[in-house]
């Protein structure tokens, strides 16, 4: 089992020859062994399953780990279910293992310490009307380290830049982002570890959710409100382009998703009594509805496919109504909200974002952002029998595919590129996402409690015997023994002890 | 088709232009152009794509307790369908067991029969076992026979076999008529705020529509008890609930019908968190404690416990720090006590203790789990004992103690064990004899001064053995009285070590109690076994009446701590009942800049001693020069240790003490520790026995401190003690990481995810202990929907099980291609060593050629019609004149062979 972990790529020279000194030792006097390499990340396919150690050597040398950090307890239980419980099980890593590992299983570590610098992630802001990115370089090592960076865009790179490290340190850099390019690169001077050497940036660009409100002038402050301080909320110039229609009146969603306020003009009426009660629900989870207060103001009933998200007593404050054939959903506040002091409460604008957040998400639009290497993608596509497949191609500097695959759009697995680069996902014509992908886990980038180990794994007598085979000569090798045993008998002759008489 | 080297057609105008420059090669002849083009073919390698001709099935058969009898039963037919509908030899069948194991038949093996454990359905592990075991050259298919119901998710499974292209089909094995009723989901928030209301939805399925009996528990205690009405097969309960105290609360609803086929299913339990503000878990047997009073006065959430027995380990969630005020370790269940531990450490919780006659060492806590969490060390040192002791130890040597306890010991083992360890904490100036019970007591030790001799009484008493029988108790205690009443010794003490279930002949028990009770003699029980055992209110009553503690374990390890614990309460803990000088160190600044006005004296103390990590703000002036107020970190938690009493007796001077509050106050703030900052979230969920845990945050609050410190995870399993262990987060996406880890059934985990100086405990969280027969139909709609994205279906009819994937591979053609060259070539060689022509029409004008061919099937027709008899001579056969119309070529093609040949006849005769 070898570690799926990125940083024993670093140390990847010295896998074939711990294993070929550890299955040797496994094997004993067995006539053959089967070996199966797999991975700690239970996700990747194995490297090789067989018995010829030339055979695993060429797998190995194939092998590029890049995953982040990965428990391999998983993985343990799937390689000691196919050794069974004579085999031997060894996982190989590059840091000592305080723990023992389970299901009987040993560890050979290869790690050793090395100093490394890498750049641990970007932030953007805006100056100045110009988009300026901040990257964070992080000294692992326990020693000062030199480093020279420059950034790339298609049309050449930059100057190269020196930076001294600190131990332990982390140090920003920044610059604008060249303007007329859609992609830039920062690279730091290459060190052994070198997924964390480039940090590939692309301009964030989230897809937009398109509100419009047919809410009277009287209530508008909230339609205003969300869309000033709810992010990613663009007003949509009428009803009929809107992704959201915040409305008084209508409660079916049809069209488009609906938040619904109704409005009550009968004067005051007294408040509501009766627990309130919010049943689970990803929409309120974690939120605190207790200090609610809402008077009987009109109501709209619910029917029983509706969602109730808050109770009052016998009656649904708040439910979520989905459309049969649309699949659109309204969010019905079912009270006046101006008659209660429901817009003072945390809760109602956690609940609206969530809503918002949660359309925006199923909303099928061109999205841009940077991605960590392997990040699994929630990406909403045309799913239907008839939906083409997903496109996802690597990309250069200059927008160049250098890399196609295709996947079926109803593909559950859909992921970021694996390592630092350019990347677009489309469908069809439609280009749905677009990203830069870069290594992110700083802990595959610690090198610092790397060390060389070793808990050799235990043969088991009863795997060697039952593998052993028998010499199909044996029977041969006796005979011959027999014969020249026997031959030796035949021409050794017997010594005469008795002694002639002696006559006078 | 396409051709790997595409280059070497070249080969062809090369041997045009070379049969047209040397005619002697005769590259015309039709043998030998086919040579040339099969050969050139060879070279470039042609590969065409086609649709793989074998296939791997692989047979997963679920041996779960659920579906066992089923498989067995159909099993035969299954494999004689399979093996019938198997399309060709290159097809091969393979069988895989699985349930918590997996494990691949291999006729004429052990592994024909499925041994392992039956108690899950590892549905995952199964699908990911044939995927380390299919070839990846050839195409796989899966078929599970299963109830559906796998005990862990097949998510993951799902991408992997698309990926590899192996589509899984499934075949649902039920009962047809199964009388099972079920609790098939518990559903509430698995957090939740004090005093919010959350919904108890209740689901129970069963086979006919009746009434059941629900009975809802929290933590135990029975919150309500209520009819179902099992309608279509569905019931519904709802309850609503409101905790108003933060902590982890266990839920379950069970049913009770009369007849089940599988009452396995018929109890769910699952756990809700509620979470406030921070709280502080005081306990304490005092009444008005003014401890408590203070603590609310400042506004803390006090949760106070006055019954020490009835602590949980969920209490502990929600707790920022837990308080024991001068209450006696056996009084605090064993499990709360090593709960502490990790709650400290690895929880960052903090806890305190506080002085008094129950409290450290005489409170019985040397050794105990929380002994290395305090900031002082509680055994007395002898150069600080004034009071000799006289113990009696009489044990239990009855038949039960020749029982293994693990480690190649027996029960006596640990016993001597123990009664070694107590026997070695007693001084050179104490008094020990020790008895071993059975019938009859057996002096193993008379009362002896322990002086030099030590070495050889813990001899003695490791070779006690076990001898049958049950212990006669109070023979036994008779036997020690009349050894300890030699003694002069202050104090004198029993420890009856005895079996909770087989403690016998009480006889006359209580006098002789009333009689060594005049004598100054105490007597503590230490009982192998549980509180509920047999005999156990009789041993509690004897510790009662005797003015001694009682301790049971059922964990035969424990015994020689108890031993331990028990002997420093008696012989090595001083709590000193003179008022005292204090002086303080000036080390309270490290708790807080404000410097204190200490009160000048306190009324007692318990004397300890501070440990080398620990820092002491407060000591006695006494010759001890004691820690009177000390603290320290563990792990990422806190501690600390208030020798003085705080309350009850002896505190008469702390209480008037005008800085009382303030100083709780301030203790207690620095124990509460700081706050969690905001943008960091978790959530944790279980699926069958897989637990997820999701830490969610703030990436511009956060992810710069995680790039300097990633978030660490510890687990701890069981209630109990044990060591935590790290295991790796995987980081998911920007803001988020997970973990998903698989539990044994039954387990209770314990977590804290630690940020630098933060933690975020979670948990208890419980894996039920009868997930197989929890039928969650999540998991048949995952099967489904795996078989359907893979390409898989629901098989009913077997026959059709060989259906191989589209999976086309390149096909190789030089084998074929190199045969039909060596074939050609022989034909030509033979051909031409034989002269032999081809029986090809001679090229000619088309007319006559078609003359020809009639005229050889007009001869053909008449030499059939004159076929010779075996009597008649062979005459030359007649031939009709033939006409014009009908006239052959001219023969010199038919006749120079025959000319050839017999010039080579005639030169071969030449020759010789």
């Amino acid at each position: 089992m070898l570690d799926s972990s990125a940083s024993i790529s670093v140390f990847k020279n010295q896998i074939t020859p711990a294993l070929e000194k550890e299955i040797p030792r496994l094997q004993d006097n067995a006539a053959n062994v089967e070996i199966w390499i797999l991975e700690s990340d239970p996700d990747k396919p194995k490297i090789y399953q067989g018995s010829s150690p030339e055979d695993m050597v060429a797998a190995l040398s194939k092998w590029q780990p890049n995953s982040g950090a990965t428990e391999p307890n998983n993985s343990l239980r799937i390689a000691r279910s196919l050794v069974g419980a004579e085999g031997a099980v060894s996982y190989i890593t590059d840091t000592p293992l305080k723990y023992t590992l389970p299901y009987h299983s040993s560890y050979i570590s290869i790690g050793k310490k090395t100093p490394n610098c890498g750049l641990t992630g970007v932030t953007f802001s805006k100056h100045n009307n110009q988009l300026l990115w901040r990257a964070v370089i992080r000294n692992y090592s326990d020693s000062t380290q030199e480093r020279t960076w420059h950034l790339e865009t298609a049309k050449g790179n930059s100057s190269k830049k020196s930076v001294t490290l600190n131990p332990k340190s982390l140090t920003t850099i920044q610059g604008i982002f060249p303007p007329g390019q859609k992609r830039c690169r920062i690279v730091l001077q290459k060190d052994a570890f070198e997924l964390d050497d480039t940090l590939p940036i692309i301009i964030p660009s989230p897809k937009p959710l398109l509100v419009s409100s047919d809410l009277p002038k009287s209530s508008s402050e909230l339609s205003d409100r969300m869309l000033k301080s709810f992010p990613n909320l663009q007003a949509a110039p009428d009803n009929k382009s809107a992704d959201l229609i915040i409305s008084s009146t209508s409660t079916t969603p049809s069209s488009s998703h609906l938040i619904v306020f109704p409005q009550d003009r009968a004067s005051s009426s007294p408040y509501l009594t009766g627990s309130i009660v919010a049943p689970k629900h990803k929409l309120t989870e974690g939120l605190n509805w207790q200090t609610v207060l809402v008077r009987a103001s009109v109501s709209l009933p619910h029917d029983q496919a509706d969602q109730v998200l808050l109770w009052q007593g016998n009656r649904a404050l708040i439910y979520l109504r989905t459309h049969p054939t649309s699949g659109n959903q309204a969010l019905v506040f079912n009270f006046d909200i101006t008659k209660s002091n429901v817009l003072k409460q945390p809760a109602t604008a956690v609940l609206l974002l969530r809503f918002c957040e949660h359309l925006r998400n199923q909303k099928i639009a061109p999205e841009t952002r940077m991605t960590e290497t392997s990040e699994p993608l929630q990406l909403t596509r045309h799913t239907n029998a008839q939906a083409p497949d997903l496109t996802i191609n690597s990309i250069n500097l200059a927008g160049n595919i250098v890399h196609t695959e295709q996947k079926p759009a109803t593909s559950s697995s859909i992921r970021a590129i694996n390592h630092p680069g350019f990347f677009t996902i489309s469908q069809g014509d439609q280009t749905l996402f677009t990203s830069a992908s870069y290594f992110a886990d700083t802990r595959e980038a610690n090198f610092s409690n790397c060390a060389t180990d070793n808990l050799p794994a235990s043969h088991t007598a009863t795997a060697i015997n039952r593998h052993t085979r028998d010499d199909h000569l044996w029977r041969v090798w006796t005979c011959l023994i027999l014969a020249a045993v026997s031959g030796a008998w035949y021409f050794t002759k017997t010594k005469n002890t008795d002694k002639p008489k002696i006559t006078q | 088709m396409h051709f790997s080297a595409p280059e070497w057609f070249f080969l062809l105008p090369i041997f045009l232009l070379l049969g047209l420059i040397a005619k002697r090669l005769e590259l015309w002849r039709p043998l030998r152009i086919g040579i040339i083009i099969v050969t050139t073919f060879l070279l470039v390698d042609p590969r065409i794509q086609k649709q793989q001709d074998a296939l791997d099935l692989w047979v997963l058969l679920d041996r779960s307790e659920s579906t066992e009898d089923l498989i067995d039963k159909s099993l035969p037919e299954w494999k004689r369908l399979l093996e019938k509908a198997k399309p060709s030899r290159h097809d091969t069948l393979h069988f895989i067991d699985y349930a918590a194991e997996v494990v691949e038949q291999k006729p004429g093996t052990e592994t024909a029969i499925y041994t392992g454990n039956r108690k899950l359905t590892r549905t995952n592990l199964a699908i990911q076992n044939i995927m380390a075991l299919a070839p990846e050259e050839r195409p796989s298919r899966i078929l599970a026979f299963t109830d559906g119901y796998s005990t862990e998710p097949l998510a993951e499974a799902a991408a992997k076999l698309t990926r590899m292209g192996i589509p899984m089909d499934y075949r649902l094995v039920r009962e047809e008529t199964t009388d099972d009723f079920r609790v098939a989901r518990l559903h509430f928030p698995t957090r939740t705020q004090i005093g919010e209301p959350f919904v108890l939805d209740i689901t129970i399925r069963g086979f006919r529509d009746i009434e059941l009996p629900l009975i809802v528990k929290r933590n135990g205690q029975v919150l309500s008890e209520t009819k179902v009405q099992i309608i279509n097969g569905t019931g519904h309960a709802k309850f609503t609930d409101r905790i108003s105290r933060t902590g982890s609360y266990n839920y379950s609803a069970e049913i009770t019908p009369q007849k089940d086929a599988h009452p396995g299913n018929n109890q769910m339990e699952r756990w809700i968190e509620v979470v406030g503000g921070p709280r502080i878990l005081l306990v304490t047997k005092y009444t008005n404690d003014p401890l408590a009073a203070a603590l609310k006065d400042q506004d803390y959430d006090v949760q106070l416990v006055n019954e020490p027995e009835s602590l949980r380990v969920g209490q502990l969630a929600g707790a920022r720090s837990v308080i024991f005020n001068n209450v006696p370790a056996f009084e605090i269940p064993t499990a709360f006590q090593d709960a502490l531990n990790f709650y400290v450490r690895e929880q960052g919780g903090s806890f305190m203790m506080v002085g008094g006659k129950q409290s450290f060492g005489s409170g019985g806590y040397f050794q105990s789990a929380i002994d290395n969490l305090l900031p002082v060390s509680m055994e007395l040192k002898n150069e600080h004992r004034k009071l000799s002791v006289a113990m009696a130890i009489v044990m239990d040597r009855s038949g039960s103690m020749s029982m293994t306890a693990g480690g190649g010991k027996t029960k006596m083992d640990l016993a001597n064990t123990g009664a070694a360890r107590a026997i070695e904490l007693l001084g050179l100036m104490d008094q020990v004899c020790v008895f071993a019970v059975d019938s009859e007591p057996y002096k193993i030790v008379p009362l002896t001064n322990i002086q030099d001799k030590k070495k050889n009484i813990i001899g003695k008493v490791r070779r006690i053995r076990s001898q049958g029988g049950g212990i006669f108790v109070y023979t036994g205690l008779k036997a020690a009285w009349q050894e300890l009443k030699k003694s002069t010794a202050g104090t004198r003490h029993v420890i009856l070590f005895s079996d909770a279930a087989d403690s016998e002949e009480p006889g006359k028990y209580k006098a002789l109690i009333e009689e060594m009770k005049k004598g100054g003699c105490t007597i503590s029980v230490i009982g192998l076994g549980t509180p509920k055992d047999s005999d156990a209110d009789f041993l509690k009553d004897i510790a009662k009446r005797g003015k001694g503690r009682c301790f049971f374990t059922t964990r035969p390890a424990e015994i020689p701590r108890l031993f331990a614990q028990e002997t420093v309460t008696i012989a090595r803990s001083a709590f000193v009942t003179d008022p005292v000088g204090t002086k303080a160190t000036g080390k309270w600044s490290e708790i807080s800049a404000q410097p204190f006005n200490w009160l000048p004296q306190v009324d007692g103390y318990n004397l300890s001693y501070a440990r080398q990590d620990a820092t002491t703000s407060l000591v006695t002036t006494d010759e001890y020069l004691a820690p009177l107020m000390a603290h320290a970190r563990r792990g990422i938690g806190r501690t600390a240790a208030i020798s003085f009493p705080l309350g009850g007796e002896h505190s008469e001077k702390i209480r008037t003490w005008p800085q009382y509050g303030d100083f709780i106050q301030t203790i207690t703030q620095w124990l509460m520790g700081d706050q969690l900052p905001p943008g960091i979230g978790l959530r944790h969920k279980l699926e069958g026995t897989r637990l997820n845990i999701d830490l969610l945050y703030d990436t511009d609050e956060w992810a710069q401190k995680f790039s300097i410190s990633p978030p660490r995870i510890k687990l701890l399993d069981g209630e109990s003690s044990g060591t935590p262990y790290e295991v790796a987060w995987k980081r998911i996406a920007p803001g988020r990481f997970s973990l998903t880890r698989d539990l044994e059934e039954g387990t209770l985990v314990r977590g804290a995810i630690q940020t630098g100086e933060y933690a975020i405990p979670f948990g208890p969280i419980i894996v039920g202990s009868s997930t197989e027969w929890a039928f969650d139909p999540d998991r048949l709609a995952e099967l489904r929907s795996v078989s359907a994205q893979t390409g898989g279906r629901e098989l009913i009819d077997l026959s059709q099980a060989w259906l191989r994937p589209p999976i086309i591979h390149s096909a190789d053609l030089r084998i074929p291609l190199a045969i039909t060259v060596l074939i050609l070539i022989l034909l030509d060689a033979l051909i031409t060593r034989t002269g032999w022509k081809l029986p090809l029409p001679s090229i000619g004008p088309r007319q006559n050629s078609q003359k020809a061919s009639k005229t050889r099937t007009t001869s053909s027709k008449q030499d059939h019609s004159q076929i010779p008899t075996a009597t008649e001579t062979p005459s030359p056969p007649k031939t009709t004149k033939p006409s014009p119309a009908t006239q052959p070529t001219p023969t010199q093609t038919t006749e120079k062979p025959k000319t050839t040949r017999s010039a080579r006849f005639d030169r071969a005769k030449r020759r010789k």
